[in-house]
């Protein structure tokens, strides 16, 4: 009972809604059993010959006025029940969120999207069953097992063992289908993710397929997934077709017994005919609990098995963090630095060495792959360094809270990420509310602004998928205004021009050289031109530093650095 | 709520009105399975009404037997013993006949699925280059897969449970009409209430289920969206504001699903409540007409129980509505696809395209990818059978257009494509493609193993082919060292694969076509430099005695090219060999000091 300890702790937090779905469930039920009672008194009223109008309009009434009372119950009962289980869905979720902004980049490198989000939609979705339906029906059964059964025993306790004998089978056999059911849908599910990802594949390699002349052979093999698909879809019809049989076995063969043995009963006078009707509707409410407690077992265990998934991400440990406090800027180092993204990875970094004055600008160059990302990422830790490796104005990054760390630092990274909003709440994200003046200075400053005169409703203009697409060098010029926005000391431009024309870069650089002023900037760019005022040129090759200077002093020394100095001029005369 | 509205996600949820056209040609579709058909609906008839026998046997129980006390008690128990055997009878009847119509229905609409979808599938898989780059990707995908299974929801729990419920509806009347036409009609008067009810709870609901689709589909683009983004979330210290965010989107959600949840909290009691009353009014006017002696006892318990078979039909109409309407609207969607003729067609009588030599010509072509935005301008161009031409030219001059023309990918605006003298237009495509082989740049891999990625397609090709092409290529080696070797899974379109060695059985997949024409994009990535001289190699073997066009970017492949066409919007403006090139110092001399040496020294120095 593992399982049950995990929800435990959950349901406690909810006790007052617990406590009322449970009351007004018992009401709802309640209330239930006396029309049954009212329809066999009334017959039994009529049987014996009763002839008064009057009276059979009360029992109408009756009827009538149970059922608005029961209506009533059953509205506030919905309402208590939804409200709870989307609650408890709505705190999930959000504990899910929280946690998620908490995990390092590392941890997102693992782990793919598409698995974070099936967590938090189809498992929250299972316990949120298990909390909304699986809870009623599990008070709900209970309660019209204790209520029904003395009733039915006490109407005719030999019948009430015929009939309700196989009553907890059923319950079993309903457990066993809903899991199987369970079990063969997922296998539908997933293959039919894999019809959908054939398509999907198929789609983005049609011009191979057009160049080979291979769509005969595509659709044979997209055939075969579909027929599996048709195979397991009806073999799951198959079990989901069983359950209406074995449900009417057992419900009418209840009946059945009911009208055999209840019915000779009647005749020979043991039984009234009230008190068959009453005994047939009562074993008919009994029936349908016990096939709701296969559901409920069923939910259960599936609920079991996604708070299990969702806890692997909820009870993470919170990365290791300095205790919250100021840091200041000033001069940046990094003193021997030799740093691997984990165990038993090679170095990707090695005994790097060099500092920055505060203030100054500092320009990374090399090939791909030649650590200088990983150099900057170390710098506001979303790559944990090693201890005494990178030093802020003489303290130790380790030292030094991320939310402070980050507040000194605006980062452009390399891949030109927008969320689906607005652009000035993408420009002003480094604010909650941000200041429109402080986003279109910003813009200007990154040579955006043209670009969103032109959008119709201007700044308000949402990107991405439901708005506007931005182009490659859009969306990295809104990057760079979002960074300019911050206006944070110490600004790092990871190759945050690669789609930039030549031309735009220069200008956004001569902006920044405005701007920036008393700001130590990091640059990391392919385009050399943007480099060259720099204070100091760092050059990596296979994370170690090849060189280091100034432009003049490296295009004098030669190697790598005046080899790309000389193309890129080449280029610019091709132009 | 700043920023994103929720009208932005419901354009998706498209609902459409009832379309005979679109629903013949659906049927057309069902029509197929006639005999599954056939047994269905009867199997279907058969079920509804044993579904409703059982309250006439109890009335006979009770009216016949239970209720007659002039008969002798010996007579009447084995009355009472009968109607349980004919219950238990109908009892079988009814499972037999649901299990069997459930298995009959789900065969037809799972065969229809699989019908719809080949037929999809296989129609994309004609349509032309310019349909792919008008449509997304996502899109299209949508029609092959939910759209279809829209279509059979439809079918199974919309129409066939439709005609279900109506033949249960009319049986249950027919019944209770024959049984007192009087108490049928007072009982009926609550129906209008009902369906008055449904109308409005559907329309609510309705609403309300597409503005909580949107809202849902909002919260999950946000949180993916954050989840993607982390590192940028992180950086801008927005942990706790986007928290704050998403727990807003989540409360609205939470809302819109509370006033949703309150429109079926009223339908649902309400329907019981209109239940209630219709039994409520069997008691009182059926009481009195038992005591009238117009009715029998047993007539009126069957009453109440008729009341609550048809309760239920009554409810679902309003969701079969909402069923069928989303049916139309993918309906339209497949058809759509369906109708949709390809831009570049087969000939009607297309010419024998025999063994090729492996002659190209391009006369006087002219294209455009839109109109009136020609990319390519009157560009002539023969390559000799064996001929080894490289184009060369920056991004946007053209390359890729004369690749996309040769292939057919596209059709010529002016002027003509000739392969081997036959105008490409006038020879079937796939005798065309089979003649040429294609490299691109970004090799594409399919899920499978790496031998069927080599035989691209060719499911007779031999294990000795695919391992000679390999070896020609210089691939056996990386491929025998895989867990599995030939038969090492590719996945995520190998992800998992070097570029260099994604190149390497790309080379191999063209050796194995063994085309007489070759196109070879040129990766432009980084590779390393065993690798690379791998590739030379392998290049060299592959082009040997075969016509090719290379998109060049690297100077070895340059120099062994037997001519250079220097590309430049859209007009070749110097062709030659590599040395006359460079010493007219022209446009090709620039851009060979550029591009291609930069690469050679790359290379040279990793």
């Amino acid at each position: 009972m593992k399982g049950l300890s995990l929800f435990a702790a959950r349901l406690a937090r909810y006790k007052g809604w617990v406590f009322g779905v449970v009351v007004s469930i018992v009401i709802v039920d309640l209330i239930g059993l006396v029309p049954p009672w009212v329809l066999g008194d009334a017959v039994d009223y009529l049987r014996k010959g009763g002839s008064e109008g009057r009276t059979i309009a009360i029992f109408a009434l009756a009827v009538v006025g149970v059922e608005i009372c029961r209506a009533c119950m059953r509205f506030t009962w919905r309402r208590i029940a939804w409200d709870f289980s989307r609650r408890v869905e709505l705190d999930l979720r959000n504990e899910f969120f929280a946690k998620s902004v908490k995990l390092p980049p590392a941890f997102f490198d693992r782990t793919t999207i598409g698995d974070l989000m099936s967590r938090a939609t189809s498992d929250i979705d299972q316990v949120r069953m298990f909390f909304g339906m699986g809870l009623l029906t599990l008070f709900d059964t209970l309660t019209i097992v204790v209520t029904t059964f003395p009733i039915l025993i006490w109407l005719n306790p030999r019948l009430t063992l015929y009939t309700t004998l196989p009553l907890p089978f059923l319950a079993v056999i309903c457990w066993r289908i809903f899991m199987e059911t369970h079990r063969r849908s997922r296998a539908v599910q997933e293959q039919y993710g894999d019809l959908t990802a054939r398509v999907i594949e198929n789609l983005n390699g049609i011009r191979v397929v057009k160049a080979y002349a291979t769509e005969a052979v595509e659709v044979e093999r997209f055939e075969e997934l579909s027929d599996v698909q048709v195979s397991l879809s009806l073999r799951l019809a198959r079990i989901q077709a069983v359950f209406f049989p074995v449900f009417t076995i057992v419900l009418e063969t209840g009946t059945l017994l009911v009208l055999w043995i209840g019915g000779s009963g009647v005749v020979r006078g043991d039984l009234t005919v009230g008190d068959f009707v009453r005994y047939t509707w009562y074993l008919g409410w009994l029936t349908g609990p016990m096939v709701g407690l296969g559901w409920t077992l069923s939910l259960y265990q599936r609920g079991i098995a996604s708070m299990e998934r969702l806890n692997q991400i909820l009870l993470r440990p919170d990365p290791e963090d300095a205790p919250a406090g100021d840091a200041a800027p000033g001069a940046i180092e990094f003193r021997d630095l030799t740093f691997s993204f984990g165990e038993g990875r090679p170095d990707a970094l090695e005994h790097v060495s060099f500092s920055v004055p505060a203030g100054s600008k500092v320009a990374v160059v090399g090939r791909t792959g030649s650590g200088k990302t990983t150099l900057v990422q170390l710098l506001p830790r979303l790559y944990e360094p090693p201890r005494g490796a990178v030093f802020i104005g003489g303290r130790d990054v380790r030292d030094i809270s991320a939310a402070a760390l980050r507040r000194l630092i605006a980062f452009v990274p390399q891949d030109g990420f927008l969320f689906s909003d607005t652009l000035a709440e993408n420009v002003g994200f480094a604010f909650e509310s941000p200041d429109a003046a402080a986003v279109e200075a910003a813009s200007r400053a990154a040579c955006l602004d043209e670009a969103v005169q032109r959008f119709p409703l201007k700044y308000e203009q949402i990107v991405g998928e439901r708005g506007v697409t931005l182009s490659g060098g859009q969306k990295q010029r809104a990057c760079l205004a979002r960074a300019f926005a911050a206006d944070a000391p110490i600004l790092v431009l990871d190759d945050a021009f690669s789609s930039v024309d030549a031309e735009t870069e220069e200008r956004v650089v001569a902006n920044l050289r405005v701007a920036g002023k008393g700001k130590t900037v990091f640059v990391i760019s392919h385009r050399l031109s943007s480099v060259m005022d720099a204070n100091l040129i760092v050059v990596l090759d296979k994370g170690r530093v090849a060189a280091t200077g100034t432009h003049e002093e490296l295009l004098r020394r030669g190697g790598i650095y005046a080899e790309l100095w000389r193309k890129q001029q080449l280029q610019e005369a091709l132009r | 709520m700043k920023g994103l509205t929720h009208t932005a996600f419901m354009e998706e949820d498209v609902k459409r009105g009832f379309d005979p056209r679109l629903a013949r040609r659906f049927f057309g579709y069902v029509l197929r399975y006639k005999r599954l058909l056939f047994t269905a609906t009867s199997l279907l008839f058969l079920f509804r009404v044993s579904a409703i026998a059982a309250p006439f046997l109890t009335k006979l129980a009770v009216d016949k037997y239970m209720n007659h006390p002039e008969l002798e008690l010996g007579a009447r128990l084995a009355g009472i013993h009968w109607l349980a055997a004919a219950f238990f009878a109908v009892m079988m009847v009814k499972i037999l006949t649901h299990y069997s119509e459930t298995l009959a229905t789900q065969t037809i609409g799972q065969r229809v699925m699989h019908d719809l979808r080949m037929d999809v599938f296989r129609h994309l898989q004609t349509l032309s280059s310019s349909y792919f780059s008008r449509n997304p990707v996502g899109r299209l995908m949508t029609r092959v897969t939910s759209d279809v299974s829209a279509l059979n929801e439809m079918l199974t729990s919309g129409v066939v449970a439709l005609a279900g419920d109506i033949v249960t509806l009319l049986a249950a009347f027919g019944i209770m009409f024959a049984l007192d036409w009087r108490l049928t009609l007072v009982t009926l008067t609550v129906t209008p209430f009902m369906l008055i009810a449904s109308r409005i709870f559907r329309h609510y609901a309705s609403h309300i289920h597409r503005i909580t689709r949107a809202k849902i589909a909002r919260l999950a683009a946000y949180l993916s969206e954050n989840l993607a983004g982390m590192k940028v979330v992180q950086l801008y210290r927005r942990e706790k504001e986007n928290a704050r965010r998403f727990d807003e989107y989540g409360r609205d959600l939470y809302r819109t699903q509370l006033r949703a949840t309150f429109y079926s909290a009223i339908f649902f009691p309400f329907v019981d409540v209109m239940r209630a009353s219709a039994v409520a009014l069997i008691v009182w006017y059926g009481g009195g007409r038992v005591m009238q002696d117009a009715i029998p006892l047993g007539t009126l318990i069957a009453f109440i129980s008729y009341v609550e078979l048809s309760f239920h039909p009554l409810r679902e109409l309003a969701e079969k509505y909402n069923v069928l309407q989303s049916a139309m609207a993918a309906a339209e969607k497949i058809f759509g696809v369906l109708d949709e003729k390809p831009e570049v067609l087969d000939p009607a009588q297309p010419a024998a395209l025999p063994d090729v030599k492996g002659e190209i010509a391009f006369e006087n072509v002219t294209f455009a990818y839109d109109v009136g935005n020609d990319v390519l301008h009157d560009i002539t161009l023969r390559v000799k059978p064996g001929e080894m031409v490289a184009l060369v030219g920056p991004t946007g001059s053209g390359k890729t257009s004369i690749v996309n023309l040769l292939c057919r990918f596209w059709d010529v605006r002016l002027g003509k494509v000739l392969v081997d003298g036959h105008d490409v237009r006038h020879v079937a495509q796939r005798d065309l493609r089979r003649r040429i082989a294609i490299v691109l740049q970004d090799v594409f891999l399919f899920t499978g193993t790496v031998a069927e990625n080599i035989a691209m397609g060719d499911r007779t090709m031999s294990r000795e082919r695919i391992e000679a092409a390999a070896r020609a290529v210089h691939a056996d080696t990386f491929i025998r060292s895989l867990p599995g070797a030939y038969d090492a899974r590719v996945s995520e379109r190998g992800s998992t694969f070097s570029a260099g060695q994604r190149q390497l059985i790309a080379f191999a997949r063209a050796w194995a076509a063994d085309p007489r024409i070759i196109i070879l994009d040129e990766a432009t990535s980084n590779i390393d430099t065993e690798t690379e001289l791998l590739i030379q190699d392998a290049m060299r073997t592959l082009l040997a005695g075969r016509t090719s066009i290379v998109i060049a970017h690297r100077l070895s492949t340059i120099q062994r090219a037997d001519r250079i066409v220097v590309l430049h919007h859209g007009k070749i403006i110097e062709q030659g060999k590599h040395g006359e090139l460079v010493a007219a110092k022209g446009m090709y001399a620039k851009l060979h000091e550029l591009q291609f040496e930069e690469r050679e020294q790359a290379s040279a120095t990793a």
